[in-house]
């Protein structure tokens, strides 16, 4: 190595190395509260919630995302009539692909269990990206049309940007817009 | 013996099974063609076993090409295996989005035959669809695409009749 080269190595081993690329998840990662406007597929409001959700590392690589959902009652959430919804989803990493796909626990003491669309199973994936995570769920209903429900979950300064849409066999029927902060 | 001759369609319907069951597909069966400002359109509807192979391509290029099962749903259709899979005796092709497969079935509405697609490209779920229909002695067809939050109308004609 002529003297050149050697200072360039040596200036190499010095320099701060780059950081490694954030993983846009790390952001996301927390616990928050908020609340959502419901509307139908014509855009009239029809509901207000309650929502609580977290989104926490599964395994490494891996979240998982569960969500609570309390739908008022005249805006409201002390009175009859008030529903709550808990759903819990998992995802980890698809081996080769720039999303993750749900996380269908295999245990060595039960049979593989392959996933089933035309059965009706739920396909369920996410991206995290730039613009947040973003979660999708297919699924083939029993008369042959489809159902898919996406959720956006972006961040603004004060937390998340929430939007969720439901649409049947093409047709938006569900729209759901919120925001949500983070909190301890 | 013309009685044991009408007999025969209802016989052959019990030993080949459902196909076909669905007069809305019996009545697709055939070759059709139009011509379209973006190029040619063709259409193949065979019966094939217990399925229907349905072969729709745009410029020479296949837009869906699948042979169709009955499910237990009414009414709604799966795609089966076809080549060296059907030859080695997999029957269905147990198609896994989530793996990078694309999810591909029908089903029928009213006098429609709708022909669906589900992929995930980059993440984002890819779905098309061909809805078919006799229109007296045409079939009409109207290609969809999800587009955002719905689905957008990529081409409509009427094919007509072709020769096999």
């Amino acid at each position: 190595m002529d003297r050149r080269g050697f200072l360039a190595a040596a200036a190499g081993t010095l320099l701060p190395r780059p950081a490694a690329a954030r993983n846009p998840l790390d952001e996301l990662l927390g616990v928050y509260v908020g609340t959502a406007r419901v509307e139908d597929g014509e855009g009239r409001t029809v509901e207000q919630r309650d929502l609580d959700f977290t989104i926490e590392p599964f395994r490494r690589t891996g979240f998982r995302l569960r969500t609570i959902s309390v739908s008022l009652v005249g805006g409201r959430r002390d009175v009859p009539g008030v529903t709550r919804r808990e759903v819990e989803v998992v995802f980890v990493p698809s081996r080769g692909r720039p999303y993750y796909v749900e996380f269908r626990d295999q245990s060595v003491f039960r049979p593989r269990e392959e996933l089933q669309p035309m059965a009706g199973d739920p396909v369920r994936w996410a991206v995290v990206d730039a613009a947040g995570l973003h979660t999708f769920a297919f699924v083939l209903l029993e008369d042959g049309r489809f159902e898919l429900q996406e959720a956006h979950r972006e961040p603004i300064p004060e937390g998340l940007a929430l939007r969720f849409l439901r649409n049947l066999d093409g047709v938006v029927v569900r729209r759901v817009i919120g925001r949500a902060v983070r909190v301890r | 013996m013309r009685g044991l001759l009408a007999l025969f369609p209802i016989l052959a319907g019990v030993v080949l099974g459902s196909w076909p069951a669905r007069a809305e597909i019996a009545r697709l069966v055939g070759r059709w063609a139009a011509e379209t400002a973006s190029g040619p359109v063709e259409l193949r509807v065979e019966p094939a076993g217990r399925g229907t192979v349905v072969r729709l391509t745009r410029n020479g290029r296949a837009l869906f090409d699948a042979s169709f099962a009955p499910t237990d749903r009414p009414g709604v259709f799966e795609a089966t295996a076809t080549g060296l899979f059907a030859v080695l005796g997999r029957g269905r092709t147990a198609a896994n989005p989530l793996e990078g497969e694309e999810l591909l079935w029908a089903r029928e509405a009213g006098d429609m035959l709708v022909v669906s697609r589900l992929a995930i490209a980059s993440g984002k779920p890819a779905i098309d669809r061909a809805r078919l229909e006799r229109a007296g002695e045409r079939v009409r067809l109207r290609l969809e695409r999800l587009d955002g939050e719905g689905m957008v109308v990529e081409l409509e004609t009427e094919l007509e009749r072709a020769p096999r």
